[in-house]
């Protein structure tokens, strides 16, 4: 400490608490991170490659952008169970609408994206205006679009337009296009965060009615979450489309409690109102990177599901442990 | 503000509504203001008035209504009936944005502050959308303005960028006021804004309390220490039961005279006879001490006596019973029976016969859809083992009506579900849970909070009975007639600590733990610690 306190420093011996800048356990995540990465390169040595990443990153995304989704859900202390059914609906869409279009007729995916943010809104209106706990809300919304998925196409297959396909694949630039999604992904929360609507959604996940009490509207906030999350849901469908070539009806349950175990694994708090999507795209990362480690060391694939919850309680047990070893007053 | 319909009004309605009131510099009068929440009425019929330029003291018990008065003034809590004017303009108040919008701001009991949010954040919430810098929120913009109002309001130690959660409650508090401040306040309200402060920063608070009425705002108050109502206030209004009941300057009324007001008629005697406390210590705690909320502190209780603890609210009471509860860590030793015991957890503290029975009912362990008869049993289950250690409903039942009778439920109603019974008959299951434990020391929080007179006296006699056999009870209560014609003596606490100590008799009377409460009388100011 210098000579002269900086107002920080006194503040923080006013208080008597550290100035946690960055959430705790998000170095951790962060470490963690680069060790199975590292480890990976170690056992697959040709995966140190601009281009493999990629795939990785490619496989990796629509786990990404619901973990995103999910997010948003969770910082307003809410949850989506739907994120998986509304990616398989936007997914099938695509696979059976957009035949033979093609280049500059790709207007037609806007409806899609449409339906994806509607269903969100649908959540939103039930949970907000509804006064449904959103677990019950987007469990039925999750039903109910997995079974419109299988409506529309009851097993996989349809046709994907190679204009999407090829920008899944494709590059924009010099760049794979893997890395130009995660980019945005990572943008759109930068820009989230500092926009006054992210204010109100960290606001309202903190405390609900203190956000009231300065004067924000809690239930506009809720609908905003949850549009969104059916948003990058949709866009998760589209991108699956492109990635696979196909439609996959009965896919989305798989990728459902992997988005929230980013979430968890990533740091936001489920209590709502602290952590972000960077972390939970860190979260997908950590997940992504022990299953290719398994599968990369030639181990059986339960090994894997394993790992993954292994990691989940390892990276939680870590965190928590502060709060286990100073024992907090008992309501 | 939250979707449906309330239009915030704007602060210059196009249509001027009707005058009222002494026109201009009237400041802010309400009349005949009611509020019911369901069958409870908590306003009954409330006169204010107060002038621009003046502080206006708002006092009255706990429950009176002064809380609710604030949150109908702050757009919080929409009103029944009744007329709010300002400066002969009558208002509608249908939002925390419309008051605002008629410059009424105000300093939150509960702080309005988001705890996950910076203090920048917090300070700047309602202008955030005006701080954008292509979209976003201009960090550099939202800080500067922050140090800006942190400056202006004398908090120049505080760093804008701190999360709220992590500061003391002192400077939440204190951000709280800068907070309300940073648009000049046409009405200021600050609703019991020092009670967590220590005096340095409590002067900090009624200085600028005292600028804004200089400047012509209208300052509204509710404090606790009748010191400082005294010290500050240029006039007052005293609430009893939602009813606005006296109000004039300050001089106008002696202690004695506004403690009566505030308490109004004395309740009916519901109280038993009791025996006396015995002489033998059952419990003794040495330099007891709950960081930051309580003590350090020494206490005895004595075999089949009752202890008061009292004092208002939020004084250290609670970090008190949980402390002895071994719920919340504490420093100090106790002794049991003239023996050092250790224990950590409620656990070990109801194997040493040590039961703590919180205030909520529901909140803690009722379970709403079990018998009365299993939720009575439900901590003694070791007990009512029979053959193969499963339960012996012989003596399950036996012992859950023993217990039933001596705190008067209907031992016929033993197989109906929890949720049947009214709160006052849920907190009589809570407590027979408690003695079905066989307790050495009971440890009660404001157990009659809220519930009816007829299971309020069944659960005296309980009580009186309990101690004949040489149960020690311990014993918080906000009612301080409970304290007075119930318990052997009456602890009162006061800032985290025993102001003062009350042998129980026909002479004491509630104003005595009143005035200690607020200081009006006993250890005088331990200002400077």
């Amino acid at each position: 400490m210098s000579a002269v306190a900086t107002p920080a420093e006194r503040a923080t011996r006013a208080t008597g608490v550290s100035l946690g800048r960055l959430p705790r356990g998000q170095w951790g995540t962060v470490l963690l991170l680069v060790a199975l990465v590292v480890a990976d390169v170690a056992v697959q040595p040709n995966l140190a490659d601009v281009d493999q990443i990629g795939l990785l990153l490619q496989t990796a995304l629509p786990a990404v952008l619901l973990a995103a989704a999910q997010t948003l859900a969770v910082l307003s202390r809410g949850v989506d169970l739907s994120v998986g059914s509304v990616m398989v609906t936007t997914n099938v869409l695509v696979a059976t609408k957009l035949g033979g279009i093609e280049g500059s007729h790709m207007w037609a995916i806007v409806p899609i994206v449409a339906v994806g943010v509607a269903a969100g809104l649908v959540n939103g209106a039930l949970i907000a205006y509804g006064g449904l706990e959103p677990f019950v809300a987007t469990l039925a919304s999750w039903a109910i679009f997995n079974g419109v998925a299988l409506l529309i196409l009851p097993t996989d297959g349809g046709a994907v337009p190679t204009t999407i396909t090829n920008l899944v694949i494709g590059k924009v630039g010099p760049i794979p296009s893997p890395y130009v999604c995660v980019a945005v992904v990572l943008a759109f929360w930068w820009f989230l965060r500092r926009s006054p609507l992210g204010v109100r959604i960290l606001a309202v996940g903190s405390d609900e009615s203190r956000a009231f009490l300065n004067g924000i509207d809690v239930r506009r906030t809720k609908l905003w979450v949850y549009g969104m999350s059916g948003l990058i849901a949709g866009l998760a469908g589209i991108y699956l489309a492109g990635a696979t070539s196909s439609g996959t009806p009965a896919a989305g349950d798989g990728f459902l409690l992997p988005s929230l175990a980013a979430v968890v694994i990533g740091g936001t708090s489920l209590a709502g109102g602290r952590g972000g999507i960077g972390l939970s795209v860190m979260g997908v990362l950590v997940l992504t990177f022990i299953t290719d480690l398994v599968t990369n060391l030639q181990l059986p694939s339960w090994v894997a599901i394993v790992a993954n919850a292994a990691m989940l309680l390892l990276v939680v047990s870590i965190r928590s442990l502060p709060n286990v070893l100073s024992r907090k007053e008992t309501p | 503000m939250t979707g449906s319909g309330i239009q915030p009004r704007p602060a210059a309605a196009p249509a001027d509504p009707p005058p009222f009131g002494a026109g201009d510099a009237d400041g802010l009068r309400v009349t005949g203001l009611g509020k019911a929440y369901g069958q409870v009425t908590v306003l009954e019929a409330v006169d204010l008035h107060a002038r621009p330029g003046e502080i206006h003291a708002l006092l009255g018990e706990n429950g009176a209504g002064k809380s609710t008065l604030m949150k109908v003034l702050s757009g919080v809590v929409h009103a029944d009936g009744g007329r709010i004017a300002l400066d002969g303009r009558e208002l509608t108040l249908g939002s925390p944005d419309a008051a605002r919008a008629h410059r009424i701001r105000t300093v939150f009991q509960e702080l309005s502050l988001v705890p996950d949010l910076s203090v920048a954040e917090n300070l700047l919430i309602e202008q955030l959308p005006r701080l954008r810098v292509v979209g976003t929120i201009g960090r550099r913009r939202l800080l500067r303005a922050a140090s800006a109002l942190l400056d202006a309001g004398g908090l120049e130690g505080i760093d804008p960028r701190m999360r709220v959660a992590e500061l003391s409650l002192a400077v939440r508090q204190q951000l709280e006021l800068v907070k309300a401040l940073r648009v000049e306040p046409g009405v200021l309200i600050l609703d019991e804004a020092t009670s967590a402060l220590g005096p340095s920063e409590s002067a900090w608070v009624l200085g600028h309390a005292r600028a804004q009425a200089s400047r012509g705002a209208v300052v509204i108050m509710i404090s606790h220490r009748i010191a400082e109502v005294r010290g500050h206030a240029d006039r007052l209004t005293i609430l009893r039961s939602g009813h606005s009941v006296a109000t004039g300057a300050p001089g106008d009324f002696d202690d004695d005279a506004l403690i009566e007001q505030m308490l109004g008629r004395r309740v009916e005697r519901l109280y038993p006879e009791r025996t006396p406390a015995r002489e033998r210590v059952v419990l003794r705690a040495k330099g007891l001490h709950v960081p930051g909320s309580f003590g350090p502190q020494d206490l005895e209780l004595r075999e089949g006596e009752i202890l008061g603890i009292g004092g208002l609210e939020g004084q250290g009471q609670r970090a008190l019973m949980t402390a002895l509860a071994g719920a919340v860590p504490f420093h100090g030793e106790i002794e049991l029976n003239g023996e050092p015991v250790r224990y950590r957890t409620p656990r070990h503290a109801i194997r040493h016969g040590i039961v703590f029975v919180p205030e909520d009912r529901g909140a803690e362990g009722l379970l709403l859809s079990h018998s009365i008869r299993s939720n009575i049993a439900l901590s003694s289950v070791e007990k009512l083992r029979g053959a193969l250690r499963s339960i012996d409903p012989g003596a399950e039942r036996e012992a859950t009506e023993r217990e039933a009778r001596a705190v008067g439920l209907d031992v016929r109603r033993m197989g109906e579900p929890a949720r049947n019974l009214s709160g006052g008959n849920q907190q009589k299951v809570v407590l027979a849970r408690a003695l079905l434990t066989e307790p050495r020391v009971l440890l009660l929080y404001d157990c009659t909070r809220g519930i009816d007179v007829g299971s309020k006296a069944d659960i005296m006699a309980a009580l009186a009975q309990l101690t004949a056999r040489g149960v020690a009870v311990v014993y918080y209560s906000s009612d301080a007639a409970e304290l007075v014609h119930l318990c052997d003596r009456v602890m009162v606490v006061r800032r985290r600590r025993i102001a003062g100590a009350l042998d129980c008799g026909p002479a004491l009377g509630e104003e005595d733990i009143l005035h200690l409460a607020v200081g009006t009388r006993g250890d005088e100011e331990e200002e400077a610690a």
